[in-house]
């Protein structure tokens, strides 16, 4: 699995797609947001340049997230989150890599499908299982799907005095259109 | 007391011009990419968050996620930068083509594949190319 993520790091610097084609996938505007609700407020952010790749000769998706890239609705939120929950200077990016089950190239229908594997948030690692809808339409793969991550899971540490603020569970969303012809 | 007035007025202006200055970086896009390509936790102390003036060619147009992002390359260069527009812009990157020369500022958040500048503005688009 490690090798997906070298090659995701490797083809937007060193090759061309060619090299790759009928087998990966990629995007470097994967869309990821979050959202976290408590009855004080709703925080919510929004990264569109995430990086991945899917190999379909193995069902295999390796993601990678700058998590300095996150857009907050306030400047505030965007530093604490930054500075003091993620330390995004110690621990820059997030990571995820898993394989899809049972995935239907030949599918002509959205389908759903689980994809289990690894992801590694401060350089903490947890498996985790999530459920996305695939769907190919003129030659796009599209996948769509959420998930939730306890804040515990990854030792984020919030003051006291913010916790009232930020939900223990934050709900992911993620949407990742690979097109044949992405760089 | 005309002269004092004056001399503190210019003082601001340059104390300004010299604030502006400090805080946008300009460089040519191999440079920064290098930057980040050869030493990436050096390239982010230096570039992370702060303002970067880059000049290029436009490589590729993207509205996706409903966003405007326009790739800027260097001719004969093959990494790019992606540069995602501030939420005004979406009306000029429209008028943007493939090839097209642009000089844009945005806010760098680091490198994943490409060096990512974020609520870019266009400082300069080159209509004749």
């Amino acid at each position: 699995m490690n090798k997906l993520i070298t090659a995701l790091l490797f083809l937007f610097t060193s090759f061309t797609k060619t090299e790759f084609k009928g087998y990966l996938l990629t995007t470097n505007q994967g869309h990821v947001s979050f959202f976290s609700h408590t009855a004080v407020e709703n925080i919510q952010a929004v990264n569109n340049q995430v990086l991945s790749v899917i190999d379909l000769s193995k069902n295999e998706i390796a993601i990678s997230i700058l998590m300095n890239a996150f857009v907050f609705e306030k400047a505030l939120m965007q530093e604490h989150f930054s500075t003091s929950y993620m330390e995004t200077d110690l621990y820059p990016k997030a990571t995820f890599e898993g394989e899809i089950l049972g995935l239907n190239l030949s599918a002509k229908q959205a389908q759903t499908r689980l994809i289990k594997g690894k992801l590694t948030i401060r350089n903490i690692t947890k498996d985790v299982t999530v459920k996305a809808r695939i769907e190919k339409k003129n030659g796009v793969y599209v996948f769509e799907g959420d998930l939730d991550i306890l804040i515990s899971d990854f030792k984020i540490k919030i003051p006291p005095i913010l916790s009232p603020n930020i939900a223990k569970n934050i709900n992911a969303k993620f949407k990742f259109e690979y097109y044949p012809d992405e760089k | 007391m005309r002269f004092k007035i004056l001399a503190v007025i210019s003082l601001v202006f340059s104390f300004l011009l010299v604030y502006r200055l400090s805080n946008n970086i300009q460089r040519k896009i191999p440079v920064l990419v290098d930057s980040f390509g050869n030493d990436e936790s050096l390239a982010n102390t230096i570039y992370k968050d702060r303002n970067i003036i880059i000049e290029g060619v436009v490589e590729k147009i993207s509205f996706l996620n409903e966003r405007s992002t326009i790739f800027v390359k260097t001719e004969g260069f093959t990494s790019s930068i992606l540069c995602e527009m501030g939420e005004d812009h979406k009306g000029q990157v429209k008028q943007l083509k493939k090839n097209q020369q642009v000089v844009v500022e945005g806010t760098c958040k680091g490198f994943l594949g490409n060096v990512i500048l974020l609520n870019c503005l266009l400082l300069k688009m080159n209509i004749d190319e």
